[in-house]
């Protein structure tokens, strides 16, 4: 029992305390974790990323109306309405309006998750390889026009991912093969999944917002709540949209947002209280609704689709996890449970928190930002060690990670998601296209 | 006073004594203690990756080893040919868990061929049965009819399943997956018509699986032993792992090692283990073992 504690109070601080900083995404979150992560079962692994996305998410948006920050993308709506808030006195209604908006689209997705997992299960079609190359076919394509870079760029960073993800003793005929280890015993493990998104996406993005400090305004007026009815349709639309949203790979969670605030422009489009409520109501539904069902692909697959995800199917691996193969339960309550539980209390703790404290906490997190930042680089370096020390690898993994953060930040201007994720699926994808050769050849 | 003042030099003196012996008591523990988990220390890596059976039995096997005395350096590598360095470049004691599998070509990474100084015994066995679906227990081959069978990558199943196939007049087409566990995702999807693994066995006794043939030493319960219908080595390919130490284990260590692993293998709650999850142990002789694992390295040959 007082690991489901640890595992919620944790994982709701660190998450508020990630949103709260500009720089600090979902996967920077999971990588300073990973000590934690590394001593948790898997299924409480798993209710950390959730609970730690989450939190992160909403507090980020209470940032981005307060303080103008966005740590995410997925704070932009938030942003865009900003102005609108603070001229017309409406923070406290909009930190009412966001928790209740994220509680009820976590709730919603989760009654639905447990149904839509055993309907999967049972639909043989889903477990087939032929639909995990499909998925794999999706996330390419993904790759390939992520908006940030251009499409030959994601070209090279999609296939240099594959073949980084190729690196090191690989099963072939009767032996294990060497690929591209130059003969060097270290390198039979392969390059470290942490050393790459460590390197190549949070420290980057760490080092963009290292001095985010000077242009931080940490004044909050204390203004009356504004009578407003909740926009509960709004709410329910953004959910919805962000449960779909959430099974795009690579950027499912990032555009729920967005587009739920741009399609509820159209149901409403002026500028007045109910409009923009309602708008940031359905952002926020939709983000959190996406994180949700984020999910899906891995506890069905085994497939993680965004970043963040990915580092939590690496450790959870580790720990012998496998997907639709869980029987965990606790005080006789099972896996979906705890998540719809802990993921109501959690909103409530990230209400509270930042309803009461948000003013002094961003107040101390703005005067040591930077700070701040370089430590969170220092757990990150650590954390690295650690996973190195794991497998007898140290000064490999610290090696990778120096080496990779020098080229994430050199090269900053590039998105490196693409990479990643052909890192990611560069084992499956093989291993898929090999299945398929067999069944069909 | 004075009888007051010499009271006091003596407290202190006392005092001084005392705290004398107390810090040697402290030192002489604390290198009684050194030197004992000097002699009881040892790192102990897995080869074998994260979530098989190998790297379960070597977990329950080091927190035994723990509960013993042992000061235990547990890892995971999940990478044979690492932990094959380590075993060679270290100058601490090592214990590792090794696949008779890897030993199958000189030419694997892997390769380490057993001494027999080295060894200390095999801690699973476990039988590679081709099963049914699920809870079909009509499942049966029959004649000229073409199955589709999950086996393990890498490991030239294809060589028995083909003569197999032969000689029960069927054709199968064997799909070579990464692990045990895609194989059961591909049965549950239909994908496949049959499996030969490691897995079954349980679910054979349960009598929600039905399997029919296996690399078993003699049939059992309506399981026919391959070897009965196959001349060829392949049917020895069970999967048998084994625990080998490095050069740094000698003499008393080695000794005190192999009595205490020795008894966590068979010690009751082990073997209970064992039996779970469709694998076992033969109460085989040192050379015994020695010779299974060499016929089953063979066994994965082309």
């Amino acid at each position: 029992m007082i690991e489901i504690f640890v595992t919620l109070l944790t994982a709701t601080l660190f998450g508020l305390f990630a949103g709260l900083m500009p720089g600090i995404g979902s996967s920077a979150l999971m990588l300073t974790s990973l000590p934690l992560l590394y001593v948790l079962p898997p299924e409480l692994c798993i209710l950390f990323y959730a609970l730690g996305i989450q939190s992160s998410q909403f507090s980020g948006s209470v940032a981005a109306i307060n303080f103008g920050m966005m740590g995410e993308l997925t704070s932009y709506p938030a942003l865009a309405e900003r102005q609108y808030i603070l001229k017309n006195n409406l923070q406290q209604t909009a930190l009412r309006f966001t928790a209740i908006g994220s509680i009820m689209s976590c709730i919603v997705p989760i009654m639905c998750l447990y149904p839509l997992l055993e309907w999967f299960r049972q639909h043989s079609l889903i477990m087939r390889t032929d639909f995990t190359l499909l998925v794999m076919l999706i996330i390419i394509i993904f790759c390939i026009w992520y908006k940030t870079n251009s499409k030959l760029t994601n070209v090279f960073l999609l296939a240099t991912g594959i073949v980084i993800s190729q690196i090191g003793l690989r099963s072939q005929g009767s032996a294990e093969r060497e690929f591209l280890t130059f003969d060097q015993p270290f390198m039979y493990g392969g390059i470290p999944m942490i050393a790459v998104l460590g390197g190549l996406i949070a420290v980057p993005l760490i080092m963009k917002y290292i001095n985010w400090k000077e242009t931080v305004s940490t004044e909050i007026p204390n203004v009356p709540e504004q009578k407003i009815n909740f926009p509960i349709w709004s709410s329910v639309r953004g959910g919805l949209l962000g449960l779909f949203t959430g099974l795009l790979p690579a950027v499912g969670t990032q555009i729920g947002s967005n587009l739920a605030w741009k399609v509820e422009k159209f149901f409403y489009p002026d500028d007045n209280h109910v409009s923009v409520m309602s708008r940031l109501t359905s952002a926020e539904s939709a983000n959190n609704g996406s994180q949700i069902t984020v999910l899906i692909p891995l506890l069905i697959l085994g497939i993680a689709i965004v970043p963040s995800e990915m580092i939590l199917l690496s450790v959870i691996e580790t720990k012998a996890w496998m997907p639709g193969q869980s029987t965990w339960t606790l005080l006789g309550l099972n896996f979906y449970a705890w998540l719809m539980i802990t993921l109501t209390v959690s909103s409530i703790i990230c209400y509270i928190v930042c309803y009461t404290f948000i003013k002094v906490i961003s107040g101390w997190i703005g005067k040591h930002l930077n700070n701040i930042n370089k430590f969170c680089i220092l757990i990150m370096a650590i954390s690295v060690f650690y996973a190195g020390s794991l497998v007898e690898a140290r000064t490999f993994f610290v090696s990778c990670f120096i080496l990779l953060s020098f080229i994430g930040v050199l090269f900053k201007k590039i998105d490196f998601i693409p990479l990643v994720a052909g890192y990611f699926i560069g084992d499956i994808l093989i291993d898929t296209i090999v299945i398929l050769s067999f069944i069909y050849g | 006073m004075v009888d007051n003042l010499t009271k006091l030099i003596r407290r202190k003196q006392m005092k001084k004594l005392m705290s004398k012996v107390a810090i040697t008591l402290a030192v002489l523990m604390g290198l009684t203690t050194t030197v004992y988990a000097k002699e009881k220390s040892i790192s102990f890596y897995v080869g074998h990756g994260n979530g098989g059976i190998s790297s379960a039995y070597q977990t329950t096997i080091s927190q035994e080893l723990t509960k013993k005395g042992w000061n235990v350096n547990f890892k995971i590598i999940g990478n044979c040919g690492q932990v094959k360095n380590l075993l060679e470049t270290s100058n601490e004691p090592i214990l590792a868990g090794w696949g008779a599998d890897w030993n199958s070509v000189s030419t694997n990474v892997c390769y380490n061929p057993l001494k027999k100084a080295e060894f200390v015994t095999t801690f699973v066995v476990s039988p590679r049965l081709l099963c049914g679906p699920y809870n079909d227990l009509n499942f049966d081959l029959v004649k000229s009819n073409k199955y589709k069978i999950g086996v393990n990558q890498g490991q030239n199943h294809h060589v028995l399943l083909n003569a197999l196939g032969k000689k029960l007049d069927v054709t199968f087409k064997v799909i070579e997956y990464k692990n045990s566990g895609s194989i059961k995702r591909a049965m549950q999807a239909k994908e496949i018509d049959a499996w030969y693994t490691t897995r079954g066995l349980v679910n054979h006794e349960n009598k929600t699986q039905k399997c029919i043939y296996g690399t078993l030493d003699k049939d059992y319960s309506n399981i026919v032993a391959l070897k009965k219908l196959l001349p060829t080595e392949n049917v020895y390919a069970s999967f048998v792992a084994y625990l080998m130490v490095n050069k740094n284990v000698q003499g008393d260590l080695k000794k005190q090692l192999d009595k205490d692993i020795i008894s966590i293998v068979n010690s009751k709650a082990y073997q209970t283990a064992l039996k779970s999850s469709g694998a076992f142990l033969n109460n085989n002789t040192l050379e015994n073992q020695l010779e299974l694992i060499e016929s089953t390295a063979k066994a994965y040959k082309k």
